[in-house]
């Protein structure tokens, strides 16, 4: 009998892309060092057979909980198979806290979430976008996994569980997510620069359209006139708004200027 | 120049020194210890055993079943003369050495975590086992491997 390597042994995992994938440390939430690799760091390497080990770990501690262990000492040791598991590739190694690195994995087995934070790029028309983002979910399986922009604090996508196990997920299809997205960023960027440029009075808003959030603008050029309806994506003129509903809208935009006024 | 052996390292330091660095001074002290961890089927085990020698970032021990380099497992004093002794936490090791021998597997492991594990001033106790401090040096010195950890 030998101790810590899981009967399913899922950190073999591991060896399933030829390619290298980069550097990543791997934080077992109060285990006391982190976990280094400098060769299988990519999600697209580590994150299902890293999800696989601490799902493993996560049933250990349910298991071991109801056999009457205490549930502080069952995460403990359950964090310590995992550890251990992971040790068992030549690729990982301990290493103090406090370093950054380029990929990095988070897992909370008491909570029960895994967390990754890493980086990814496209390319398009010769022209590289970098994107940091940040996905988590529950370890227990069965939930979505929510993909983060971290510093604009915003949810670029949620994806099912399946799809992250897809061959080159993360720097495919998530990488071009995230292009998208940014994409549509920088279209409503460039409306807020056109503020004031054209138009008489002017309300944004969000609309959302079949899952999508679509930005609208309504747009009225000179004073008394007509308002038009734009789709801010490609800044195309979609329509006119009804009259019958300008009296409401008229009514919301004498509201707003009457408390700026006595602000 | 500075005896090497008496260079004290940051505790932060310490958990995670390359092994080649790991130049403690090693007592031949007995304690009780409590080993636990999780076996290959997934069951918990504990076993108490006393160690052969303790450093302060290290023990060697004979496991009654097989442990394996990188194993990492928790250590708990258990001390009858004691009545707190349960009470301690209990500390990780990473296995750094293991190897049969008659009555089980020869073990030397490197603590993980930063907390005292021995509860009391090793050297106020006994002395150091010199010999064994300088034939580590030598070792070392030697480009022998590495992992050869406590024991």
């Amino acid at each position: 009998m030998s101790v810590a390597e899981p009967a399913s042994r899922p950190m073999q995992g591991f060896r399933r892309s030829e390619k290298p994938g980069g550097a990543a440390g791997v934080e077992i939430l109060g285990f006391p060092q982190i976990l280094f690799t400098r060769t299988f760091g990519d999600p697209d390497m580590l994150f299902v057979p890293l999800l696989d080990a601490a799902r493993e770990a996560h049933d250990t501690i349910e298991r071991l909980c109801e056999r009457g262990e205490k549930r502080e000492n069952a995460v403990m040791l359950s964090g310590m198979q995992l550890a251990s598991s992971l040790l068992r590739d030549s690729s990982f190694s301990l290493v103090a806290r406090g370093l950054a690195h380029d990929n990095s994995y988070t897992v909370d087995l008491e909570g029960g979430t895994l967390l990754v934070q890493t980086r990814l790029f496209a390319v398009v028309s010769r022209r590289t976008s970098f994107f940091k983002v940040e996905i988590v979910g529950k370890i227990g399986g069965g939930g979505m996994f929510v993909v983060r922009n971290p510093v604009q604090n915003s949810v670029i996508m949620q994806v099912e569980e399946d799809k992250l196990r897809l061959p080159n997920f993360f720097s495919g299809t998530l990488a071009q997510e995230c292009l998208r997205a940014q994409m549509e960023q920088e279209r409503f960027g460039r409306i807020e620069e056109s503020v004031g440029a054209q138009a008489n009075q002017e309300i944004r808003m969000i609309v959302p359209v079949a899952g999508n959030k679509v930005p609208v603008i309504l747009r009225q050029k000179d004073e008394g006139g007509s308002w038009d309806i734009v789709d801010g994506r490609r800044q195309e003129w979609v329509g006119t708004l009804a009259r019958e509903m300008e009296t409401p809208l008229q009514a919301v935009l004498a509201a707003v200027k009457d408390l700026f006024e006595h602000k | 120049m500075a005896d090497q052996s008496n260079v004290k390292l940051p505790a932060a330091e310490m958990a995670s020194v390359h092994q080649s660095e790991r130049r403690e001074e090693r007592f031949a002290l007995n304690f009780d210890v409590q080993v636990s961890g999780i076996d290959s089927e997934g069951s918990v085990f504990h076993f108490t055993v006393q160690t052969r020698n303790v450093s302060q970032w290290g023990c060697g021990f004979v496991s009654p079943i097989e442990l394996r380099k990188d194993d990492i497992v928790a250590l708990r004093v258990v001390s009858p003369e004691e009545p707190g002794a349960l009470q301690r936490p209990a500390i990780r090791f990473q296995v750094v050495r293991a190897e049969p021998e008659r009555g089980g597997w020869g073990i030397g492991a490197w603590k993980m975590d930063q907390d005292d594990a021995w509860g009391i001033e090793l050297d106020k106790v006994t002395q150091p086992q010199r010999a064994a401090v300088e034939f580590r040096r030598r070792e070392t010195g030697a480009g022998k491997s590495d992992e050869d950890g406590d024991e």
